[in-house]
């Protein structure tokens, strides 16, 4: 059967050729087998009429076209679901061939250099393939194009030079590959060329000089390159023709030139992303063409021009994220074509001008993030009916939204957060019915969520946060399907929440905190919303137990319920999502167990489950979550040993075991954790000593260890926490000697408490160097000695040896007993203690008024006369004044100071010889 | 066409998340404007219920920020005014930084301030008289910066200072010396080489030129 099969189509060919031996000619011949020898190489091609067998029909094949003489002039596959590579194809074997259109398929491989034979083409188009390699050079024989595009390829290397030689070449577009820049001097300009593509390539500067001369351009796009340096003025010069402008996302540099006025004939400029500076010329009045006008994301400063109100066309504006201060001006209302109006992130200032509202065919709106002021006038929203997206955040506009908002039916994006805008959300609002993305946040809104939001069924984002709303949720927010993303947070609603926002099952964030919300959480809550990853009820009142339901898809991310009244055990769930990464619990009533009610939570960061009423111990898998930067667990019932596991929390920066019930040693693995700020582990039943290990932690500022049963002597390590603002030992049994090296912590700021332990020794004279300390405790301890002071004692006040308390005046009398030594030529304490028994220094040498200046200077000096005598008659003045007993009567050391300085004293009219002390003792202050 | 509008609606998004704590917001800015090396603000997320859980911020029992805990932290920038919008504050700690610019005069509005230290930065400008508001005020340490301009008189009636340090700036013109000034020493303002001695009380005026 088989064979008799064969036989048949064996003859049926031999039939097939002997017909029409003088059809078909021999080119013919060769070109269908090249065709098919092709097809052959492509996976499964969708090209059944070609074969061998079909050779009659050889003009008829998909895609092929034929001149007179039956030989192939066009193979056209574009579109044709083919993938493969071109290797196969033998362009010599299509010597007639004028076009060749491959493009959308799945091409890939490289250009066969034997394109170059199919040299009389006058159409290429590889587009839209995965075509890779480099363009071969041979490329540059196909002089006969008109026609060439391997737009959005993979194609890399530099733009053959050859291509050069195409001068009859009208569409070039070589846009969306990885192509880098020749030596563009090697290209030549192109006559005929009207349209050029080097978009979206990886060419470097300088700027290619050939299009320069091109000067039939219409078309050209440079754009997503990196080019840099300024815009070549030729370019504005010389292609006077061009329509289509594009050299956005570069790196262009400089002001805008004024000549881009001649370039009249533009409808499409797009100079987006670059660096340009300086104004915006104010030219546009010479661009009447102009539909879509593109600055957006340079620097430009200054006004926005008012020309650009003679653009009757402009369809499209985009002047956002530049440096533009100026107001808008009245002229843009002019431009009654605009469809798209984006002044965004720019410094503009003042309101809206009214011609504004002339703008009636506005699609989208965005002025975000400027200075505007002003109200946004029901005027303009009712003319605006066209708008899709409206985004006015971030400036400062006031007033109330207008009620005809409810107007704008198409509106999808409503942005309007962190302005001023007061009254109440206008109930027209549930007209909005297209509305998916709503942001009112950050006004001074305040009344009731309007009940008819529940008609927005196609929202997917509601954020009202930072209002001054009142009442309740709306009952009916249930219905709102589509909602991702709830936040009503900080506002003044109070009430339940209602039933019904259980069945929002779209739900992923819900943010209710800082409210005066009351009453239980609805039990289903989580039930019916499997994607729920961030919930915060925090800063409330609710009461009663967490739904159990709450993380029932198991992707709880953020959980923050801190402060409210909730009580009862956390949601069994929680165990079971894998990327919790904030929890924050603490300021409630939530008992029960929490020696099991954690899992496996890689991501977690913070953890918070301070003043509770939590039960059970410390788990070692706490020591697993790696990514942990804050443990807190303070005030609450928790008992057991730290376990040492929390030592591999290397990214702990706050750990906080306060006010439990904890036994055992401090793990010396805490050592470990070198980014801790702050350790708290006071109120415990610790015991042990502290380890070595704390002095690893130099970043530590906060240290609390007090009220335990810690022992042993206090380390010397602790010198080594250089950061510690605060540190707190009190009420521990522990003993020895107060290191010395306390004094080396010149941080510590708030306090230093080693109160109520059996610390013994003397105090450190290096404590003295904490001079920013403001609360010092040594009390209650078995230390003895002498209370260290900063200074000498010969030079002491005597107050200071009383009271221990240094003052500036202590200072003046040391600086005194200075002056005088000098003077004397010895130390003068004998001298002034002969003094002492008397309260002033004056009365003193009124009780022994003949010691005469003279016998009190340096004996081993002639004495001295004239100015000098004078000079020093003063300063043994000043220095009695300074040495005066009583502090209240010694003179500020700045007056000091000054007055040796100036010398301003009364001259003694006596000689030395006879100038008695007593005489030196008015001095004045 | 719609890739560009749905690029700058994803902008949109990202830049403006509104976030509902004023505090966090005044913080935030200060984030926004330093420059942190260390990463030592990394924490700072204005998008959390409010800003007591980050690192080197500390409330009160009301969740209301009471110090700022930010010395030798290498951090660089400008001060924003922002911080004045922190009214419950007491410790302003950002000393030993490279904070550059003005001391902002809005921390005049810190009213519950009791320590201000901003020392060891390259701060410059004048001393905000508005800092003589702050009547809770007990240390204020502006030394080694490089502020210009006088002593504002007013900060003499900072009747709480107990610590004053503005020592090694370009500070210029006389020294108060009523009010609280009259128990600071020549410590307190050493190394303003324009700085004149304090007015004398009845004896020699000195010239207080070299301040213009």
């Amino acid at each position: 059967m088989k064979t008799s099969h064969r036989a048949f189509i064996f003859l049926l060919h031999v039939l097939l050729f002997s017909l029409h031996p003088l059809k078909i000619t021999s080119s013919a011949r060769t070109e269908a087998a090249a065709l098919v020898k092709w097809k052959n190489s492509l996976s499964s091609p969708p090209l059944n009429s070609w074969s061998l067998g079909n050779l009659r029909n050889l003009c008829r094949w998909t895609g092929i076209l034929c001149k007179n003489g039956g030989s192939v002039s066009e193979i056209n596959l574009s579109n044709a679901s083919l993938s493969g590579t071109l290797d196969q194809l033998d362009f010599t074997a299509f010597p007639n061939l004028t076009r060749l259109d491959l493009s959308f398929n799945n091409f890939s491989g490289s250009i066969p250099s034997s394109i170059g034979s199919i040299s009389i083409a006058t159409s290429l188009d590889l587009s839209n393939n995965v075509l890779e390699d480099i363009i071969p050079a041979e490329i540059g024989n196909l002089i006969e194009l008109q026609y060439i595009s391997l737009y959005n390829n993979n194609l890399k290397g530099q733009v053959p030079h050859q291509i050069g030689k195409l001068q009859k070449v009208q569409h070039m577009d070589f846009g969306s590959n990885y192509l880098v820049s020749p030596q563009w001097y090697q290209i030549t300009s192109f006559p005929l060329l009207t349209h050029l593509s080097f978009g979206y390539n990886e060419i470097t500067s300088g700027f290619p000089d050939f299009i320069l001369g091109c000067w039939n351009l219409t078309y050209l796009d440079l754009s997503q390159n990196h080019l840099t340096e300024l815009i070549p003025e030729s370019l504005f010069v010389n292609l006077g023709k061009l329509e289509y402008l594009n050299l956005s996302t570069n790196s262009f540099l400089g002001p805008l030139s004024s000549n881009l006025t001649k370039l009249s004939k533009l409808k499409n400029l797009r100079l987006a992303t670059n660096k340009l500076s300086g104004s915006v010329p104010d030219i546009f009045n010479s661009m009447p063409n102009l539909e879509i006008l593109e600055l957006f994301n340079n620097s430009f400063q200054g006004k926005i021009p008012s020309s650009l109100g003679q653009l009757k066309n402009l369809q499209k504006l985009d002047l956002r994220e530049n440096g533009l201060n100026s107001t808008i001006p009245l002229d843009l209302g002019l431009c009654t074509n605009l469809t798209y109006l984006a002044l965004a992130t720019n410094s503009l200032t003042e309101s809206l001008p009214l011609s504004l509202s002339n703008l009636t065919k506005l699609t989208e709106l965005g002025l975000s993030d400027n200075n505007l002021s002003g109200d946004v006038s029901p005027y303009f929203i009712s003319n605006w009916t066209q708008l899709i997206s409206l985004q006015l955040q971030n400036n400062l506009f006031t007033g109330e939204i207008p009620s005809e908002i409810g107007l704008l039916t198409d509106l999808n994006t409503l942005f309007l957060y962190n302005n001023t805008f007061s009254g109440s959300i206008p109930p027209e609002i549930g007209n909005l019915k297209n509305l998916t993305l709503m942001d009112l946040s950050g006004n001074r809104l305040s009344g009731i969520i309007p009940r008819t939001i529940k008609n927005l069924t196609n929202l997917q984002i509601l954020k009202l946060s930072s209002n001054g709303l009142t009442g309740t949720v709306p009952p009916k927010i249930g219905d709102l399907t589509s909602l991702e993303t709830l936040d009503v947070s900080t506002n003044q609603l109070s009430g339940q929440l209602p039933e019904s926002i259980s069945n929002l099952s779209a739900l992923q964030t819900i943010s209710l905190f800082s409210n005066e919300f009351s009453g239980i959480i609805p039990h289903d809550l989580g039930k019916n919303s499997p994607k729920l990853a961030n919930v915060s009820f925090s800063n409330n009142s609710f009461t009663g137990e967490l739904p159990s339901g709450l993380c029932s898809g198991f992707l709880l991310n953020q959980f923050t319920v801190n402060n409210n009244n909730f009580t009862g055990r956390l949601p069994g769930c929680l165990k079971n999502c894998s990327s919790l990464n904030r929890v924050r619990l603490e300021g409630n009533r939530f008992s029960g167990n929490i020696s099991d009610a954690f899992g496996v939570h890689p991501n977690l960061e913070f953890i918070s489950l301070s003043r509770n009423q939590f039960t059970g111990q410390l788990s070692t898998k706490w020591g697993q979550y790696e990514r942990l930067t804050n443990l807190q667990m303070d005030q609450n019932k928790i008992s057991g040993v730290i376990p040492a596991e929390l030592g591999n929390l290397t990214q702990l920066r706050v750990l906080n075991l306060d006010s439990n019930e904890l036994i055992g040693e401090i793990p010396v693995g805490l050592g470990n954790l070198t980014e801790l700020l702050n350790l708290y582990l006071s109120n415990n039943q610790l015991t042990g000593e502290i380890p070595r290990t704390i002095g690893r932690l130099t970043k530590l500022q906060y240290l609390d260890l007090s009220a335990n049963k810690i022992g042993g002597g206090i380390p010397e390590d602790l010198g080594n926490c250089e950061s510690l603002q605060f540190l707190n030992l009190s009420k521990n049994i522990l003993s020895g000697n107060i290191p010395s090296e306390l004094g080396n912590l010149n941080g510590l700021r708030y306090l230093l408490d080693l109160s109520n332990n059996s610390l013994s020794g003397t105090i450190p004279p290096n404590l003295g160097k904490l001079t920013s300390l403001e609360n010092l405790n040594l009390s209650n301890n078995k230390i003895s000695g002498r209370i260290p002071f900063a200074g000498s004692y010969g030079y002491m006040a005597p107050e200071l040896a009383l009271t221990m308390k240094v003052t500036e005046k202590c200072d003046v009398y040391s600086f005194g007993v200075v002056a005088l030594e000098l003077m004397m030529g010895r130390h003068p304490g004998e001298f002034i203690s002969s003094l002492s028994s008397s309260t002033t220094t004056a009365a003193a040498l009124q009780s022994n008024p003949d010691l005469f200046l003279k016998d009190l200077l340096d004996q081993r000096l002639s004495p001295p006369t004239g100015q000098i005598a004078d000079g020093v008659a003063f300063l043994v003045t000043l220095a009695l004044a300074c040495t005066q007993a009583s502090p209240e009567s010694r003179p500020n050391m700045r007056f000091v100071a000054q007055e040796l300085s100036a010398k301003t004293q009364a001259y003694f009219p006596e000689p030395l010889g006879t100038i008695k002390v007593s005489k030196l003792t008015n001095f004045q202050k | 066409m719609a890739i560009w509008v749905l690029f700058h609606l994803f902008l949109c998004l990202v830049l403006g998340q509104t976030n509902a704590n004023l505090e966090g917001n005044a913080l935030f800015q200060l984030r926004i404007e330093v420059d942190d090396p260390e990463n030592v603000l990394q924490s700072w997320d204005p998008t959390l219920v409010d800003p007591c859980t980050w690192f080197h911020v500390t409330c009160d029992a009301q969740n209301r920020v009471t110090r700022l805990d930010l010395g030798n932290a290498k951090l660089s920038g400008k001060l924003v005014p922002d911080l004045g919008k922190l009214e419950h504050l007491q410790y302003l700690e950002l000393y030993m930084n490279s904070f550059v610019g003005p001391i902002p005069a809005e921390l005049g509005k810190l009213k519950n301030l009791v320590s201000l230290d901003l020392y060891q930065n390259n701060l410059t400008g004048s001393i905000p008289p508005s800092l003589a508001n702050l009547s809770k005020l007990r240390i204020l340490r502006l030394n080694n910066n490089r502020l210009t301009g006088r002593i504002p008189r007013e900060l003499s009636k900072l009747g709480k200072l107990k610590k004053l340090d503005v020592s090694n700036n370009d500070l210029c013109g006389t020294i108060p010396t009523t009010g609280s000034f009259s128990k600071f020493t020549e410590n307190s303002f050493k190394n303003n080489s324009r700085l004149e001695g304090p007015e004398l009380m009845g004896f020699v005026r000195y010239d207080v030129g070299g301040c213009n």
